[in-house]
């Protein structure tokens, strides 16, 4: 038995340590005014929650982080989903487009802001730009620079992203379906799309867990596309949790402030991983 | 499958590992309240050696160079000493900001840092700080500048390069082919008159670039508006800054936002102002589709990174209003009380006062000396009109956004005005901007 | 040989894909091969003169960065792999009391924002003596992988059929032994899911490269090719020919996995 302890002794060990530990700090400073410069602020209680209530801007950033994933982790679930299975299908020179896929993936998220800055931007931009040199000027947008499409513009941005690692998480899903199920599906006449529907999508179940769960999860956390493509703006429209809690505690020195709404965003993160773990912990009871 | 019933020797091996986890984690909560608690403990005594860990965010091109050749200086002045280099860019110096802050209250201090001079920029730091009026001495600068970076009557920092940020820059040759004399334009009248001449001739009259969320350049403007229209000026600015003012009442804050709202409405700036950053803007005007940019005399550097000549391709003329005004802005170094190597840290803030480190690094930089004495024909032409300006007794010089007003001020402060060029409604515009006000300074 | 309708079809979307897959990297190649009346043209504008300038001086100016930043990721990947793939076994396939909350414990820890744990993390790694060493950068990154590789292979192994660690179970296997043989060989496409992740996220972070580390050689490869923007100076074909180049090293790998992908997935196929 104290092999099991010994295989999770590491990830104890570190996750208390460097997640728990730590977050003792960022507790305390939730319950404290502080300003940088002493080495803890003076105690309010609960002063700081109170504010977040009343603070418009908390809750539009709230609201945004919430869209954000909703529309991140689907779109890029599917993507991913359908993606691999084209490549699953095996076509001559699927190696090559699975590269291509992944591609997005290696690059840091301040690189990949500088790039769809420049593919953003209404004038010089290269979307508009070449939507304009085929004539289809009418469907040019003013992407980020609107309230009203910053987000869904962040949000794409991330999916370009990720899809290659929902794609790669697929890819082996895919795989791993025995073979003779989908000869089955052929035998009984099933063309190679109905295969999909009918074999090979419905056993990716525990693949789509894990894949909901990482994207969940960073979903939560984003923050540098926003911070460096749009700051937030404009008006808020694209700010989410992890940009306000960046802004009050560095540029407005506000360390319990910033420290409270990582709290909160905590507890929001119980709320929603709970129900993703009981699914995740029942399949393994059936 | 089904569960086995647990046999004694189970049960007590389960509660064991309950138990273990339970003590586990304890020691793990114990071992972070340590460290919250024991973030005061200083680093153990060591024998002070000749090093400097220096942080600043100058980490390309110009002033890349001009950094370096202030170190090469610094090695002639006190040989012997290593200097460990710390670029961080981005963010307008925020991110080597943050990533100071994390150090400093973490009780990692660095030798010495960059922060932008100014009173308001110093308070979120100068617990951090030791003050430096002995090394300061008898710093040959003019008042206004002393003044500007004393906080709780102490000086924190030595300012190394003179920055002026109401400067209208404009691309010559366009001018010329367009018909405008821009040494007449004296009034915001005057300007959109020129702005129309521009328009008509089928080029962007004013390049703006507020984007990648630098929102905060949208305040070049607004000082530089405030101190020119009618109930504004200098002055008034500085009650702005320093808490002292009513924009709820107080007729220049109308004043300001009615200009904003003309040049928006009216069509004089680019439609991508929102996207593009403030390079990016200059940029119009290199490639010859925009004819005026305000921005700080660093864009002039960038306009010759890009192969303009200054006084050739490009000149600047005060922001219509603000002839007599030097908005100001400085970039300085700072000595924490927790730095390893003090006596280094003292030697670098003392070199960076004289003549020698300051032309060094602002020939290269494109800025120039605060020094009153310091030496100027090696400057260009553009920087010459500008030091004309800084050492003209008739001259008001006025602290920026950047230094004088709360840290704050940078984040909250844009808000207000990015909404309004959008909405452009006057009324929503003061109220936006006087509750934002509030948040820095709150209602006595 | 004449393609099916359909056969047309799926190209036709697997290019279109490709198509937005690299258009945004169209404008970052784009400005790195300008140099600079050209630049201030803006991203969209085709390079009329291009040239491999600016890959040359970043290359220059990052190398160093990129052997550090290998320095540490290939361990930190490494080890937080391995030792989330055992921690993702004892969650999935051991029954013991508080499997479930421990589970929830450490996923949980994924949803703490970095900002609230930097300030003692950098307190804490100076007190160990592990500021601004490698090591210190592969104990935090480590320390960080391990609830997002737990959660990977704990639903990596939920899959495999808990027939097959009953059999070696009842064949009088010890829960290592069982680990060894039987899930190790079984768990290679789950392994390459994990590397690909752990190695993307540890090689691309940048603020924990930042604060753990002094002196510009120290730095990480991220940390160099945002330097390489500039703050008043902005350099932006040498900040994207960096960009580029940073991003090599992990396409590299990607290429490599992504063929041990299929090889690991033919030997378990094999094995059943």
């Amino acid at each position: 038995m104290l092999t099991i302890f010994l295989f999770l002794s590491a990830a104890v060990i570190l996750t208390g340590i460097f997640d728990y530990g730590f977050s003792i700090w960022s507790i305390i400073a939730s319950f404290t005014r502080w300003t940088g410069g002493e080495m803890i602020g003076e105690f309010v209680g609960l002063k700081n929650y109170s504010e977040l209530i009343y603070d418009y801007v908390f809750v539009k950033s709230f609201m945004n982080t919430l869209i954000l994933m909703g529309i991140y982790v689907i779109a890029t679930t599917l993507l991913g989903l359908f993606l691999a299975s084209l490549l699953h299908v095996g076509l001559k020179g699927s190696s090559v487009f699975k590269v291509i896929y992944l591609i997005p993936l290696s690059f840091s998220f301040p690189v990949s802001a500088a790039m769809w800055a420049w593919m953003y931007t209404p004038e010089r931009g290269v979307i508009n730009t070449i939507l304009r040199s085929i004539n289809l000027d009418f469907l040019t947008q003013p992407w980020t620079s609107s309230p009203s499409q910053s987000l869904l513009c962040i949000a794409i941005a991330y999916v370009w992203q990720f899809s290659g690692f929902a794609t790669i998480i697929y890819y082996a899903g895919l795989q791993a379906v025995p073979p003779e199920l989908a000869e089955a599906a052929e035998i009984d006449g099933a063309s190679t799309f109905q295969k999909y529907i009918y074999v090979y999508w419905p056993l990716q179940k525990s693949t789509t867990v894990s894949v909901l769960a990482i994207l969940l999860i960073y979903a939560l956390r984003i923050f540098d596309l926003p911070w460096l493509l749009t700051g937030g703006g404009p008006a808020h429209s694209s700010e989410v949790l992890s940009v306000y809690i960046y802004r009050t505690t560095y540029n407005q020195y506000a360390f319990g402030y910033g420290a409270a709404i990582g709290i909160v965003m905590l507890i929001i993160a119980i709320v929603t991983v709970v129900p993703v773990l009981r699914v995740t912990v029942t399949k393994r009871g059936a | 499958m089904f569960r086995r019933r647990m046999s004694r020797r189970e049960a007590i091996s389960t509660a064991a590992k309950i138990g273990i986890s339970i003590a586990v984690a304890g020691v793990a909560a114990g071992v972070g309240g340590y460290y919250v608690g024991s973030l005061m403990a200083k680093p153990p005594e060591k024998p002070v050696e000749k090093k400097l860990a220096i942080y600043h965010w100058w980490t390309a091109g110009g002033e890349r160079e001009a950094i370096d050749a202030l170190y090469e200086g610094f090695k002639e002045y006190y040989p012997g000493v290593e200097i460990i280099d710390n670029p961080a860019a981005g963010g307008g110096g925020g991110v080597m900001r943050a990533a100071v802050m994390t150090m400093l209250m973490a009780g990692q201090a660095p030798d010495t840092f960059q922060l932008t001079y100014g009173k308001g920029q110093f308070l979120p730091w100068i617990k951090f700080l030791e003050p430096i009026d002995d090394i300061w001495g008898d710093y040959p600068v003019p008042d206004a500048v002393k003044d500007y970076g004393t906080l709780e009557d102490h000086l924190w920092g030595i300012p190394i390069n003179t920055m002026r940020f109401n400067d209208l820059w404009y691309n010559k040759k366009l001018v010329e082919e367009i018909g405008i004399d821009v040494d007449s334009i004296k009034t915001h009248d005057d300007l959109y008159e020129a702005f129309d001449k521009v328009k008509a001739a089928g080029y962007i009259p004013l390049a703006v670039g507020v984007g990648k969320g630098q929102k905060f350049w949208h305040l070049v403007m607004e000082c530089s508006t405030i101190c020119a229209v009618k109930h504004g000026g200098p002055e008034y600015l500085e009650k702005l800054y320093t808490g002292k003012a009513e924009p709820e009442k107080d007729e220049a804050i109308r004043e300001m936002l009615e200009v904003f709202k003309t040049i928006w409405e009216r069509g004089y700036v680019n439609p991508d102002y929102a996207t593009l950053t403030w390079d990016e803007a200059g940029d119009l005007l290199v490639d010859g589709k925009a004819v005026f940019n305000l921005m700080g005399d660093w864009q002039l550097g960038h306009f010759m990174s890009v192969g303009w000549k200054p006084g050739v391709d490009v000149d600047f003329i005060s922001w219509p209003g603000t002839e007599h005004v030097f908005i100001q802005n400085y970039d300085c170094f700072v000595l924490p009380k927790e730095a390893p190597h003090k006596p280094v840290a003292r030697k670098w803030l003392e070199y960076l006062k004289t003549n020698d480190a300051q032309l060094r690094f602002n020939l290269l930089k494109g800025a120039f000396s605060p020094r009153l004495d310091a030496p100027i024909d090696k400057y260009n032409v553009c920087t010459k009109k500008a030091i004309a300006n800084f050492r003209d007794p008739k001259t008001k010089i006025v602290g920026c956004p950047w230094g004088l007003p709360p840290a704050k001020w940078l984040d909250v402060m844009p808000d207000p005005l990015d909404a309004f060029v959008v909405h452009r409604d006057i009324d929503k515009g003061v109220e936006e901007y006087a509750a934002a006000y509030r948040k820095i300074f709150p209602k006595k | 040989m004449i393609m099916s309708l359909s056969r047309v079809l799926l190209y036709a979307l697997m290019l279109i894909f490709a198509f937005f897959c690299m258009l945004p990297i169209y404008s970052a190649v784009n400005i790195a091969l300008k140099s600079g009346e050209e630049l201030v043209k803006g991203p969209a504008t085709l390079v009329m003169r291009p040239t491999f300038m600016s890959f040359v001086k970043a290359f220059k100016l990052i190398n160093k960065n990129l052997v550090n930043s290998i320095k540490f990721t290939v361990p930190a990947t490494l080890i937080s792999t391995i030792l989330g793939s055992m921690s993702g076994y004892a969650l999935s396939k051991i029954r013991f009391r508080g499997a479930g909350v421990l589970s929830f414990v450490i996923i949980l820890a994924l949803y703490i924002p970095p900002i609230s744990i930097m300030i003692p993390l950098v307190s804490f790694m100076r007190h160990l003596g592990l500021y601004n060493t490698i090591y210190g950068l592969i104990l935090t990154h480590t320390a960080y992988g391990m609830p997002v590789t737990t959660l990977l292979f704990r639903n990596y192994y939920t899959e495999i059929p808990d027939e097959i660690v009953e059999s070696a179970e009842i064949d009088g296997c010890g829960l290592f032994d069982i680990y060894r043989l039987i899930l190790l060989p079984l768990s290679i496409p789950g392994f390459i899911v994990v590397l690909i992740f752990q190695f993307t996220n540890i090689w691309n972070d940048f603020f924990f490269g930042l604060v753990l580390t002094m002196g510009a050689e120290n730095q990480p490869v991220t940390v160099a090719v945002a330097n390489l923007e500039g703050t008043t100076f902005v350099a932006r074909n040498i900040h994207m020919a960096g960009a580029l180049i940073a991003a090599i090293p992990v396409l590299l790998i990607y290429v490599l996995l992504t063929k041990w992908i299929v090889r690991g997935l033919l030997q378990g196929a094999i094995k059943r």
